[in-house]
């Protein structure tokens, strides 16, 4: 029963909107043989998923085992229920019963409680004015433009395959502004993945995949070039050992993206930490505030030992 | 603007003259969701067929535009030859025109100044989220980070490989989880951003959100005419409500409106704003066409658009496949018990082949 608790307050979160929902088909019912068509598609429907499926606590079980491997999502489940279209068509007849002013009047005040019962877009700060057309951050693409000319040079050095990049050498994968723009409102999640640099010497089978492959907390490959995280989050070491020798960083020390290798130093502290030397300060990587860190791997690790 | 005029051409030009090829029904809107369901189900398809013979991306697009155009060549050919043998005059303007036009003709010519305030609310609304999208930036979370990056990556390396070892010099690019393998929907989108020669970013968060959100309103307005049928008043009031529903539910994190005001190009969200709701409507129309031979769409071609919508829902990851299953089994029993008819339930059974067949491949893949 946790599970059907659980998703149900995931997908209805801070809204009135479960309310407006039971009203509706409450409404539904009643007016069942005035509003057949509506009530024929929608009532059993809605009913029979919510006994046979969300709110049947041993079918979640047997999806939970099987395809879906947590709560969040167990939710999408709900994506199968007509929210919208209920309160939408049951407002619409209850407006239409209404003649002359009382319909306008009517109308405004179901748009006025449905304003008041959510949360709007633009309220939410989810949407950002975009930095450019491709709707990324500058930083990100200065990280990207970063990677970019680095799997440049590396190509033009014989490093790396040029055919694995693309044959124009631009906005190639490595490059994509694509993985900083997650700079939005939830910081927690702020590694990124990065560029595959395909190796046959990796066996990345096993340790890499779904259930063992969480590495830093979020699904990677042994295999990327490059990988990207907020500097505030991460700790260096832990790259280092999966051969990510070299980074670039930008912080609040270092306020501009530089290429920098690593360093093992004695912290104030008398222990030993991986982090880099400016103009003769060690800085520890990870014990920053904001900023990005590219990591680049120079040395092939074999992760299936 | 050459971008822009590819992107009207091949996601609302193509898919509509091939949603005229397969619905008979002079409906604009369920001939343009039908037209882009086909286009993703023979995508689909051929993307299978791409992977056996370790196609690159634009060999893949070739064959595939090519094809669709074929069938719409073929058609409008055969429509030509087939009105001079009974001496009727062929109109490519009256085989594309759609009662829709009229039914708006008829709100801005001949109706009452409240429907008219009304549907311009509603058009004004809805246009508003669908255009607004172009000067926005919506935030993405991580794994729709994951899968914008998998998009660039197969456009600008013309690779539609997610899966498998490197074979005659097409290397794979992710270790995808099985439940991505199977889906074609995210190289489709890499192939129409490289048809559009636009930067696949910009395609996903410029140009998709304006047409899925106009797509998702046209399965609403085929709800809004089930239900409300010649009453105008009403169908404008149900698309303004929705609208409203849509603009403030962002309360919840997976709610409908942040599906599609926020993540629109997520495989996830085309499932839940307009594969979902369209397989509904389907539904519905498909018991009614076996009650009622009158009806104007017949049984046969509901079953066909079933199947249709079926396999494009079945391109869309694993769980478009489990979602589409679970609610045509559903939809199944109520409307069985509902209108007392076991055959045309368990005639279903076979428009469910894509989810089986899908299915069965995610189980036995490597």
């Amino acid at each position: 029963m946790d599970h059907v608790r659980t998703i149900s307050s995931l997908f209805w979160g801070q809204t009135a909107f479960f309310t407006l929902f039971i009203i509706s088909m409450l409404f539904l019912f009643f007016f069942r043989k005035k509003w057949k068509k509506a009530y024929e598609t929608y009532f059993w429907y809605i009913i029979l998923l919510y006994v046979l499926l969300l709110a049947n606590p041993f079918t979640l079980k047997l999806f939970l085992e099987s395809y879906f491997p947590g709560d969040a999502e167990l939710v999408r489940l709900y994506i199968l229920l007509p929210v919208g279209f209920v309160i939408a068509y049951v407002l619409t007849e209850i407006a239409s019963e209404m003649n002359g002013r009382k319909k306008v009047l009517v109308l405004m005040i179901f748009i006025a409680v449905l304003a008041f019962s959510g949360k709007g877009i633009m309220e939410t700060g989810y949407y950002i004015k975009p930095q450019s057309i491709y709707k990324v951050n500058d930083d990100g693409r200065e990280a990207a433009d970063i990677m970019q000319n680095d799997v440049k040079k590396d190509i033009e050095k014989g490093l790396v395959q040029a055919d694995r990049y693309n044959s124009k050498g631009e906005y190639i994968s490595a490059g994509s502004p694509v993985y900083l723009e997650a700079q939005g409102p939830d910081l927690y999640d702020t590694t990124r993945l990065v560029m595959t640099e395909y190796s046959n010497g990796y066996n990345i089978k096993g340790k890499f995949e779904r259930g063992g492959s969480y590495f830093f907390g979020i699904m990677c490959y042994a295999d990327w070039r490059y990988i990207q995280a907020s500097a505030s989050f991460i700790s260096s070491d832990e790259y280092t050992t999966m051969g990510y020798d070299s980074a670039w960083l930008k912080d609040y020390y270092l306020p501009k993206f530089a290429e920098y290798t690593y360093i093992t130093f004695e912290d104030g502290d008398g222990n030993m930490s991986k982090g880099i030397e400016d103009t003769g300060l060690y800085h520890e990587i990870g014990k920053t505030s904001g900023g990005y860190v590219i990591f680049k791997k120079t040395k092939t690790i074999d992760t299936s030992k | 603007m050459l971008s822009i005029l590819l992107f009207i051409l091949e996601l609302i030009i193509i898919p509509y003259l091939l949603g005229v090829v397969i619905v008979r029904k002079k409906d604009f809107c369920l001939r343009l969701l039908i037209g882009f369901s086909s286009y993703m189900a023979l995508f689909f398809i051929l993307y299978f067929i791409g992977i056996g013979c370790s196609m690159r991306l634009h060999e893949l697009m070739t064959i595939f535009m090519t094809a669709v155009g074929s069938v719409i060549i073929a058609f409008f050919l055969c429509r030509f030859f087939v009105s001079k043998k009974n001496g009727e005059t062929f109109s490519i303007v009256s085989e594309l025109k759609s009662d829709d036009y009229s039914s708006f003709k008829k709100i801005f010519m001949s109706s009452g100044r409240f429907v008219k305030i009304i549907t311009i609310a509603a058009i004004s609304l809805v246009l508003f989220q669908a255009f607004r999208m172009i000067f926005v930036s919506p935030y993405i979370d991580g794994d729709d980070t994951t899968y914008a990056t998998l998009v660039q990556s197969m456009a600008s390396l013309d690779s539609i490989y997610t899966i498998g070892k490197s074979k005659n010099g097409i290397f794979q690019i992710y270790q995808l989880d099985k439940r991505y393998q199977v889906s074609s929907y995210y190289p489709f989108l890499a192939g129409m951003a490289v048809f559009c020669r636009v930067h696949s970013l910009v395609f996903l968060k410029t140009f998709i959100p304006v047409l899925y959100i106009l797509m998702s309103y046209s399965v609403a307005w085929l709800f809004a005419k089930l239900f409300f049928k010649e009453k105008l008043e009403k169908k404008s009031i149900f698309i303004l409500i929705l609208a409203v529903i849509n603009e403030f539910s962002f309360g919840s994190y997976y709610s409908f409106g942040r599906r599609l005001l926020m993540w629109t190009w997520n495989s996830k969200s085309i499932c839940f704003t307009i594969i979902l709701p369209l397989l509904l409507y389907l539904t519905v129309e498909y018991f009614d066409a076996y009650q009622n031979a009158d009806n104007e769409i017949t049984f046969s071609s509901c079953f066909f658009y079933i199947l249709v919508v079926n396999t494009a829902c079945a391109s869309i990851t694993l769980m478009g496949t489990i979602l589409g299953a679970i609610s045509l089994f559903i939809l199944a029993i109520v409307f069985a018990i509902q209108k007392k008819k076991i055959i045309p339930a368990l005639l279903l059974i076979p428009s469910m082949l894509p989810y089986f067949v899908n299915l069965l491949f995610i189980r036995t893949w490597r």
